[in-house]
């Protein structure tokens, strides 16, 4: 059975709870999940990954239970991008993008050719070609989260899990991630997205989840899950809906 | 040019560590007994100067790359304080046994013992271990000093001397027992250069598929054997663990492909040359001290330059 | 969980105050007291009631003088490494341990004896002497230095504590013996001829490492007396110490012309190892630069603390000195055993 499919997962640790989640993603698919801060969009991401254990539920990728997969199956059918990385060593741009060929090298590998060349590729897409020879540690914020989902995606995972990638990006490079992300899926990648822009979210997306409390509030296609009630409700805040040349905007409902 | 450097300098200090001495030994005219001293004495002193530079800087730039951390080394586990009981033991106890097996198995205790108590819920953390390490190093030492209590003056000084840590002990029967080790040791860490990198992201390298726990288990495991092959027969021979694999980064980076070698190649020339050092002094100075003299101002600097993290 | 704690602190209570009662229920032997004032081997001059009858020493050579004088009772304390020396008599051994390595670690358990003289060894190197004097004559106990620098010294400090103890009889007759043997040993190395000289080291292996007997010891005075050449003679910054630590290589560098090498044992390295050792070193190709060892000519001998050795500055160097006759010159000097046997008998009988 192919999708990524999140069935009853729940997890709770002192006051925070994440409830019965349940979700899809199809291979091919785009789904964001959104949500105020504190909705659990993370802990989620990472209970779907298996980095965190969920108390009750089961994630199945391609009818394979995650939580009992080891490390290295897992990491080669889920690619993850994590929202904060802490710098260590000041290792090549290169090098750090091939450490994410890790899961496909047995025990006593190295990166080899292929993947050297798939590396230089990806920095390539991602306009960071110019530093592969550079310690990664001097690239900016927004570098170095195209760094990361550069290394998510040098073993081509077949489902992709991003954890606010665009979180220090500008406008530019937000964008280049996204459609990054978008033609992944074209070529039948699932990508399961935490975002903090709903209108970003809404305009790549082809389903949203909005989160709140740890629950699903709402799971459905873009222009369903926008609804100036709900999400004005979900948010907490007057949200407007704008009708903007054909587009539709999300805005918050300002008083000056 | 650095990979030339990286070969010629390991090769000169092992050339002057065969021909420095206070035997008079002339390349050019070798007599008998500069030979007989040569492959009795100076081959295996230098070879454990090479199995010592090896260990030591190996064992030292694998924690730091496992904690993330540059002011780190293998003694941090409690090594030290397990091979000095350990040593005690054999001297107070045990004359016939040797001090080699006893100190050995006690440096593993030691680094089993803090790495047991470090490990929490199947994880384990950088301060968890480095705390585990000096409540064992404080346990060790506890038992140390009421053995030396039992122990007669002489036996205390010389032990006391032994901890200091010199090579000139070393003949061909400690070489064998030490060197053949690291070596395998130190492919076997080669081998796992890759898992290495990955595990120097910390818990990311889950990310990357590793079992981040088990394998911070291995690595410390590989550079507590390392060191303690090393250091039961020679004593503490400190702070190469910790300059060295400085230096390595500051010229190859921190790749552990390219880095495993440069260590392997500073680890011996540091020690082989800090050795002949010893060799010029009169007496029979304990090497650790020259180490401990050189890489103290070095730790401090590297301190203060990194504030205990990595800039 | 309360009353567990009082529980402790009871047992703490009682064993201590239990340990006081036997401490205070010691009864000293009584003896017309006179005052009588003698100079000290640091050349200290010290004015003390004799004989001492409540001595507490701290070092192992003295007790071994102690013993001889047939003064045991005299003693109420020891130093801790008394516990391993083979010379001393299980009665000496089970006195009040005060001491370990010249030093006093609890002052109060000292002055619970009532001590009327200390006697110390005088070693600047290895702790605070001259505190160490302020604090006794603070509690106003007499003490007296020794020395263990050179072989003349022993009859002297038999002498010296002879008189302290009220000994005098049994420390002229270890003196007279002891010249004895001393004049004999002369007599004997009168008649090497200069071109029989040999030329002798003595390596004490401890720990992996080689100390080399220096020419101030006085195992080295005991070489120069029956006839020996002593070759190391180290002067480190002005300072001369008794053992050098040094490497193989320097060794044989330095000392290739020695005809006799001694190893001695310690109480680090046994009989056993050092005699494993000396084979090793026979087949080593490199010791063979030694001519010592290329003519095996290496001899293993105690100097341990055990009832065998003979080789330490204490009254047993009267036998020591013809051990290392016998191992420098086999041909000129008789067996010692004859000699050790009688030295036992007549000194220390308890051994035999």
């Amino acid at each position: 059975m192919r999708g990524l499919l999140v069935e009853g997962v729940g997890f709770s640790y002192g006051d925070f709870e994440v409830d019965e989640v349940s979700l899809k993603v199809n291979p091919g698919e785009l789904v964001s999940i959104i949500g105020p801060n504190g909705a659990g969009k993370s802990t989620l991401l990472r209970l779907i990954y298996g980095t965190l254990r969920p108390d009750k539920g089961r994630v199945l990728v391609d009818g394979n239970d995650v939580h009992r997969l080891s490390p290295g199956e897992r990491a080669k059918l889920l690619g993850f991008v994590p929202q904060d990385h802490v710098p260590t060593f000041p290792f090549k741009v290169l090098d750090f993008v091939l450490l994410g060929a890790t899961p496909e090298l047995g025990t006593f590998g190295a990166p080899g050719k292929k993947h050297r060349r798939k590396a230089l590729e990806l920095l390539k897409t991602f306009g960071l070609e110019s530093y592969a020879e550079k310690p990664y540690t001097s690239l900016s914020g927004g570098q170095m989260r195209l760094l990361l989902t550069a290394r998510a995606l040098l073993t081509s995972p077949r489902y992709l899990l991003l954890d606010e990638p665009m979180s220090e990006l500008d406008l530019k490079n937000a964008l280049l991630v996204l459609q990054t992300v978008r033609k992944l899926t074209k070529e039948g990648v699932g990508v399961l997205l935490v975002i903090h822009d709903p209108n970003l979210a809404y305009l790549f997306s082809d389903r949203l989840v909005l989160m709140k409390n740890g629950r699903v509030v709402a799971d459905g296609r873009p222009d369903e899950v926008f609804d100036e009630g709900l999400l004005s409700e979900v948010y907490g805040i007057e949200l407007r809906l704008i009708d903007c040349s054909g587009e539709t905007v999300l805005r918050p409902k300002l008083e000056v | 040019m650095k990979k030339l450097a990286l070969i010629v300098l390991p090769s000169l200090a092992v050339f002057l560590g065969i021909f420095v001495g206070s035997y008079p030994t002339n390349p050019l005219n070798l007599t008998p007994g500069a030979v007989n001293i040569i492959w009795e004495i100076r081959l295996p002193r230098t070879l454990m100067g090479v199995s010592a530079g090896i260990a030591l800087s190996l064992g030292g730039m694998t924690l730091q790359a496992i904690f993330r951390n540059p002011l780190v080394d293998t003694y941090i586990l409690g090594v030290s304080s397990g091979v000095a009981l350990g040593a005690a033991i054999a001297v107070a106890f045990l004359p016939f046994a040797g001090i080699a097996p006893l100190a050995l198995l006690f440096g593993l205790l030691a680094v089993f013992f803090a790495y047991w108590m470090a490990r929490i819920n199947g994880r384990i953390s950088t301060v968890s271990l480095i705390l585990a390490g000096i409540i064992v190093t404080a346990l060790f030492s506890a038992l140390l000093s009421l053995l030396e209590l039992l122990l007669p003056s002489e036996s205390l000084y010389a032990l006391v001397v032994w901890l200091m840590g010199s090579l000139s002990n070393a003949d061909w029967e400690t070489v064998i027992y030490s060197l053949p080790g690291v070596l395998i040791l130190a492919f076997l860490l080669f081998l796992l250069r890759w898992n290495l990198n990955a595990m120097s992201l910390g818990d990311e390298a889950e990310l990357l598929g590793l079992n981040v726990h088990l394998w911070r288990g291995i690595f410390v495991f590989i550079s507590a054997l390392m060191t303690t092959l090393v250091v039961s027969f020679t004593g503490i021979i400190g702070w190469v663990g910790l300059m060295v694999p400085h230096m390595a980064r500051m010229l190859v980076g921190p790749e552990h492909s390219r880095l495993i070698p440069a260590t392997v190649s500073i680890g011996i020339t540091v020690m082989v040359l800090a050795d002949i050092v010893v060799r010029l002094l009169p007496g029979d100075v304990p090497v650790g001290i020259i180490t401990t003299l050189v890489g103290v101002p070095f730790f401090g600097y590297l301190l203060r330059k990194t504030g205990g993290g990595w800039s | 969980m309360k009353w567990k704690a009082f529980l402790v602190v009871g047992i703490l209570l009682v064993s201590v105050l239990g340990a006081g009662c036997i401490e205070s229920s010691n009864n000293s032997t009584t003896a017309t007291p006179k005052e009588i004032t003698v100079k000290d081997f640091a050349g200290r001059t010290v004015t003390l009631k004799v004989p001492v009858q409540r001595a507490a020493i701290l070092s192992t050579s003295a007790l071994e003088v102690v013993q001889l004088l047939n003064a045991s009772d005299q003693v109420v304390g020891i130093p801790a490494e008394a516990k391993a020396d083979a010379f001393l008599s299980p009665d000496l051994k089970n006195k009040t341990v005060v001491g370990r390595r010249l030093k006093i670690d609890d002052w109060e358990k000292v002055l619970a004896l009532k001590p009327d003289l200390i006697v110390n060894l005088y070693l600047k190197k290895f702790y605070d002497v001259d505190a160490f004097l302020n604090r006794s004559a603070g509690y106003g106990i007499p003490v007296i230095m020794l020395r263990e620098d050179r072989l003349e010294d022993i009859p002297k400090a038999v002498e010296l504590l002879g008189k302290l103890f009220g000994k005098e009889k049994d420390a002229k007759a270890f003196e007279d013996y002891f010249n004895e043997q001393v004049s004999e040993v002369k007599e004997i190395a009168s008649k090497i001829p200069a071109e029989r000289r040999k030329k002798v080291i003595m390596i004490q292996p401890i720990m992996g490492r080689y100390y080399l007997v220096n020419g101030n010891d006085v195992l080295a005075q005991a070489v120069r007396l029956i006839g020996g050449e002593y070759l190391v003679n180290i002067t480190v910054k002005g300072y001369i110490p008794v053992r050098v630590p040094m490497d193989r290589e320097k060794i044989i560098a330095s000392y290739g012309d020695a005809d006799v090498a001694i190893l001695l044992t310690s109480s680090v390295t046994p009989y056993e190892k050092v005699e494993e050792l000396k084979n090793e070193m026979l087949k080593d190709d490199a010791w063979k630069q030694i001519k010592a060892v290329r003519e095996g000519n290496v001899v293993v001998l105690r100097a341990d603390m055990s009832k065998d050795s003979f080789l330490r500055w204490s009254p047993r160097l009267a036998v020591g000195i013809w051990v290392i006759g016998k191992a420098v010159y086999p041909s000129y000097y008789p067996d010692w055993e004859g000699k050790a046997k009688e030295f036992i008998k007549r000194f220390y009988p308890f051994l035999s």
